[in-house]
């Protein structure tokens, strides 16, 4: 009961926020305020703590453990998505950097502990994701990477032609498989 | 694209951080933007100008490739 209630507030919260970003217009998410973030960090930073000791311990019921994953999400998410002291257009396109890079690792992440059957609980991927957020954010910030937009000027380089070459060789290897063993059949 | 920024800001002798408290943007962009790292958007290159009482091609100029 107490789980469901916990899922129920962050569940409430993020919808919350994508209300705001219908209501207020072209926005990922309708940011918090800057404070938000020192509390979400601190409250996150609090859960995690809590559940090392669980972890270690083993002093905490599963129950407990699982109502502190969950707020720990909700504090990383109040972290992550709060507005910078000055949130201008080069926090956005740093913002937009880090989702992308994010997303391709939670992609991985989903993706290897799909095939490899590792069973990590997914609010541990959902978790570990918010704070890989955080830190590429905060890394871009202070070491200031290029964020130029040069039209038609890239070249395909390498790595691109290898991955184009690995898809093919998969797919192919996956056709001829399929016609195998209808033909077999 | 390159730009004058840290000449104009050196002629009036303002710092990144008066700049950026006038421009209400953070310290890192006017740093990013000087060091060719960030490209500004439209409307910000033309507060840029405006503050600086320049024309937006006398602050920001093309390179020869990019012509």
């Amino acid at each position: 009961m107490t789980i469901k209630l916990a899922y129920m507030t962050s569940m409430l919260y993020i919808c919350r926020n994508l209300k705001q970003h219908y209501m207020k217009g072209p926005n990922l998410f309708a940011l918090n305020e800057h404070s938000i973030r020192r509390t979400g960090l601190i409250f996150a930073g609090i859960f995690i703590v809590l559940e090392i000791i669980a972890k270690v311990t083993g002093s905490i019921q599963h129950m407990h453990v699982s109502l502190v994953n969950i707020y720990t999400m909700l504090a990383l998410f109040m972290a992550a998505f709060s507005k910078d002291k000055v949130d201008d257009e080069r926090s956005q396109a740093i913002r937009y950097f880090s989702l992308k890079v994010t997303f391709k690792c939670l992609l991985a992440a989903i993706s290897i502990n799909y095939i490899y059957k590792f069973n990590f609980e997914s609010i541990y991927i959902a978790n570990s994701s918010l704070i890989v957020y955080l830190i590429i954010y905060h890394l871009a910030n202070y070491y200031n990477p290029v964020f130029i937009f040069k039209e038609g000027t890239r070249k395909k380089n390498w790595s691109d032609k290898l991955l184009v070459i690995i898809m093919l060789l998969i797919g192919t290897s996956f056709f001829i498989h399929i016609v195998q063993a209808m033909l077999t059949s | 694209m390159k730009n004058w920024l840290k000449v104009e800001r050196a002629k009036r002798n303002i710092t990144q951080a008066d700049l950026a408290n006038a421009l209400n943007v953070s310290r890192q962009t006017i740093n990013s933007i000087e060091l060719g790292k960030f490209i500004p958007s439209t409307v910000l290159a033309l507060r840029l100008a405006k503050y600086f009482n320049v024309k937006v091609e006398d602050i920001f100029f093309l390179e020869d490739n990019e012509k």
